[in-house]
């Protein structure tokens, strides 16, 4: 599997695709620390706020802006490219006609998805200090490294989540046009629902994707933990039954 | 001992209720070059991707090397190669670079052996282009390159000459006909090219709406045909309105300039004496033997032929 394990990676790589993406998430960081930057010098934020604890929370408050809608879309993106796009151009086959195992198969997309993941937080990560010291200067480096990575990482529980729903959707509606308005369109949906109904937004998987960035502290983890799990055995058992028995006719 | 490579036993492939692939059954040893002919939607694509793990079966057996295909598919899928009508590549990547993604994925493939397939089908100079700038014969030799590249016992080819100039169809049907020879390789090959199926093939399976009409020696296909004339002339809409009210004669084909047509019972001379007095300028009646065409539109025809003018 290590193999194809490398060759989903060096698709990813090869087409260019992760490096836009990283370029807009670094790009992201940098403008938006300018604009929070602004904002607070217009008095926006009103006096309980420091340019300080502005500095401090700036990795975080980043995490929040981008979890919820980049991250997930530039996700959905890959998977499109790997299972949807791959189907319609008839390169899906390639790696069952070399007598890899369909589970194998579908386990390094997944993976290599995850790690292309991975590697756009790390970057966002990077740059939220980067756009930190260029708009609010050295303060940055006095925030809890340990509490911010810890935040970074568990935000990839529901990021992961979302990427094993994604292929399901990808298996069902090979067709990335659509897939990408249909994820739009329930991100929306259930950011709608949990507003509407809070009681209920904690069994929702996409709340996470905002709450975990944004109320790191608050946020009830071992319940993220079980509702994220839960939705990646259930679109990961269907994805997965649904790729072993699949008809590759193109 | 003669071993057999491929065996196939009773395959069924059934869409909804309608059995496209319907209890067909062949075999093949080293080195033997199986044409498999039908009319478009018989079902030899869905044979190729059945065997090929593409498409699940609905019941039978494969055999590759005396294996099951069920039990040790992946295994022995490392034996199949495969090309499609078109092949299909990573266009963002250039011609070597599609290889050595799919080399990457079998032991003991190096780059000695990419740069020698690329060789083999004439794909040297365009190595380093991306396969988008490729032209489709291009594409259809990389094809041919990348089933080739794990050095399969059984390759299976769906109409590799797909959009190829003439000389680009001879040059791969001697490359088949090399593996064939040389190295052993069986190879199971669709192809709308009957002329040049006949040349390379020592085995041929006809199927028609997923039934088989025909199995065996290309040799004795022959056998199956009445005896053939071809009516030579430039009214032809004349000749085929006196053939059709008459059951005796059974037209085959007609182009342009001719009509042929089989009979069981009937002479030369009969013929000529059916049409004496349809007054036909420049006309000839020669008899001809059959091509594998000439067979291959007899064993599928559906209807009289009358009905499909």
């Amino acid at each position: 599997m290590k193999k194809l394990f490398e060759n989903e990676m060096y698709k990813i790589f090869r087409s260019k695709r992760i490096y836009i993406f990283c370029g807009i998430l670094a790009f992201v960081a940098l403008v938006f620390s300018l604009i929070v930057k602004q904002v607070y010098m217009a008095g926006q934020f009103g006096e309980d706020i420091t340019l300080k604890e502005l500095a401090v929370q700036y990795p975080l408050q980043l995490l929040s802006t981008v979890s919820d809608l980049l991250l997930p879309i530039f996700a959905t993106l890959m998977i499109t490219f790997l299972i949807a796009d791959e189907y319609n151009e008839g390169t899906l086959k390639l790696s069952i006609l070399s007598g890899y195992g369909r589970n194998r198969i579908i386990i390094s997309k997944v993976l290599a998805v995850i790690v292309a993941t991975v590697i756009m937080l790390v970057v966002v990560y990077i740059t939220s200090y980067l756009g930190s010291f260029l708009a609010f200067g050295s303060a940055v480096i006095q925030n809890d490294v340990g509490y911010n990575i810890a935040a970074y990482v568990w935000s990839l529980l529901p990021l992961i989540t979302w990427i094993v729903f994604n292929f399901f959707l990808a298996l069902y509606i090979k067709n990335s046009g659509i897939i990408v308005g249909v994820v739009v369109g329930i991100t929306l949906v259930s950011s709608i629902l949990s507003s509407m109904l809070p009681r209920l937004s904690s069994y929702i998987g996409t709340y996470y994707l905002k709450a975990i960035a944004a109320s790191f502290s608050t946020v009830n983890l071992g319940m993220a933990a079980v509702v994220c799990f839960m939705y990646m055995f259930l679109f990961g058992t269907v994805s997965y039954v649904k790729f072993i028995k699949m008809d590759i006719e193109k | 001992m003669i071993k057999t490579i491929i065996r196939v036993d009773n395959l069924c492939k059934k869409y909804n209720d309608k059995e496209v692939v319907d209890n067909l059954s062949f075999s093949a040893e080293a080195g033997d070059v199986i044409g498999l002919i039908g009319p478009n939607g018989a079902g030899k694509s869905t044979t190729m991707k059945i065997i090929t793990r593409l498409i699940s079966k609905s019941s039978g057996d494969i055999y590759i090397n005396g294996q099951q295909l069920d039990n040790n598919s992946n295994v022995i899928s490392r034996d199949v190669g495969f090309t499609s009508e078109s092949p299909s590549f990573y266009n963002y990547l250039t011609g070597i670079q599609n290889l050595k993604l799919i080399a990457n994925l079998y032991p003991n493939v190096d780059m000695d052996r990419i740069r020698s397939l690329l060789e083999f089908v004439g794909l040297t100079e365009a190595a380093n282009k991306k396969v988008k700038a490729y032209s489709t014969g291009m594409k259809q030799r990389l094809g041919l390159a990348r089933a080739l590249l794990n050095r399969p016992k059984v390759i299976i080819l769906d109409e590799p000459t797909n959009g190829l100039d003439p000389q680009g169809m001879r040059e791969i049907y001697q490359l088949i006909s090399k593996l064939a020879k040389e190295e052993k390789v069986t190879v199971i090959i669709s192809s709308h090219l009957l002329y040049y199926l006949e040349k390379i093939c020592n085995k041929i399976i006809v199927i028609n709406h997923g039934k088989t009409v025909y199995y065996g020696n290309t040799e004795k296909i022959y056998e199956v045909s009445k005896e053939l004339y071809k009516v030579i002339t430039n009214d032809t809409e004349k000749v085929l309105k006196r053939l059709f009210e008459i059951e005796e004669y059974e037209v085959i084909t007609s182009d342009f300039d001719s009509v042929t047509v089989s009979m069981s019972n009937s002479t030369r001379e009969d013929l000529m004496n059916l049409l004496d007095d349809l007054e036909l300028e420049d006309q000839d009646i020669i008899k001809i033997d059959p091509t594998l065409e000439d067979i291959f539109l007899m064993l599928v025809k559906e209807e009289p032929y009358e009905k499909v003018v």
